[in-house]
């Protein structure tokens, strides 16, 4: 059975791609999956920090940003392991849109600013375009990143989510040192709020079926 | 899970069928590469018809971020321009793909 392929996608810089990609690959890691990660971001962002930092359940990496080699490496890595997520680059590019073409679902962080609300509707776009030429369904959510949970301006930023009509997901990460921690310590929170949260993400696309069940012991 | 030789209905898209899509897609959407590369002098895109005006942009920074610049854009094989333009469409600016292509001739500090 090939894996689940789940792609991290947003034009933008900063809106939490690598975090979510980070907090996903090792929460579902540690539950028995077998996750490999395809770093597209020609920083390296999440390669560098598995090689330097990670400590957790083991996840294949391969770093990827040509678009060529990307799409043999997904290919690859399909049949080999339950989930592959693809982290991409913060800026529209060909190998992101390369991820999205080959995804079974995308995921698109937003934290709550003007700029990543407009960015992660073109990246929906992207989206849509990709799946209007595959001809087949790519079903993809905007996932509110960097909430500050009780604040005006993230109820205005998912409002704004809802008004534009972008599907979003009721979970999200919020704006928590636990997940800045996480990128010096490696160590992928498993408990507290920044636990629960992600705890709480899986849920949800497991519930979307984005993501494979937690192996049967 | 079960697993009794059963075919699933709909199977992954090859990596030939992902790329493909990706090309079309991009192409109308005017995406760069990822990884940015220099162009050989010659094989530059020409500028079409009806693009949008250029406009001369100068900055003055201090020495060591001119420094940091030159050795990034000399180690990656880009111009200056290119690197600026990327953390601006990081930022969330729209960047056109033009400014994000290398240019044939590096000409700045740092090019050679």
């Amino acid at each position: 059975m090939a894996a689940t392929v789940l792609t991290v996608a947003s034009t933008k810089g900063g809106a939490g791609k690598t975090t979510m990609v980070m907090a996903l690959a090792g929460t579902l890691a540690a539950e028995g999956l077998r996750v490999a990660v395809v770093d597209a971001d020609p920083n390296r962002a999440y390669a560098s920090w598995s090689e330097a930092a990670y400590e957790g359940a083991a996840v294949t990496v391969r770093a990827e940003a040509d678009e060529t080699r990307l799409a043999t490496a997904i290919d690859e890595l399909a049949p080999l392991v339950d989930l592959v997520l693809v982290d991409t680059a913060g800026f529209g590019n060909r190998a992101a849109l390369l991820a999205i073409a080959a995804a079974d679902a995308v995921l698109v962080p937003c934290t709550p600013s003007r700029a990543d609300v407009e960015q992660a509707a073109k990246t929906l776009q992207l989206v849509e375009g990709a799946a209007r030429a595959a001809r087949r369904a790519i079903p993809a959510r905007v996932v509110p990143s960097r909430l500050k949970q009780v604040t005006a301006v993230s109820r205005h930023a998912l409002a704004e989510l809802d008004a534009a009509g972008l599907p979003r997901t009721q979970a999200g990460l919020g704006d928590r040192v636990a997940f800045a921690e996480m990128t010096f310590s490696g160590r992928v929170p498993g408990g507290g709020e920044a636990g629960q949260e992600v705890a709480g993400l899986v849920a949800e696309l497991r519930g979307l079926g984005w993501l494979p069940g937690p192996p049967s012991r | 899970m079960s697993n009794k030789g059963l075919k699933p209905a709909i199977v992954r898209p090859s990596a030939r069928d992902s790329l493909a899509v990706a090309q079309a897609v991009a192409d109308e959407a005017g995406l760069p590469p990822a990884t940015l590369r220099p162009v050989r002098p010659g094989a530059a895109p020409r500028p079409e018809e009806g693009e949008e005006a250029l406009v001369q942009l100068n900055i003055r920074v201090r020495r060591g971020l001119g420094d940091q610049l030159a050795d990034r854009a000399r180690s990656e094989g880009v111009t200056q321009k290119v690197l600026v333009c990327q953390a601006l469409a990081a930022m969330g600016f729209e960047v056109s793909a033009e400014d994000l292509r290398p240019a044939a001739t590096p000409r700045r500090r740092g090019s050679r």
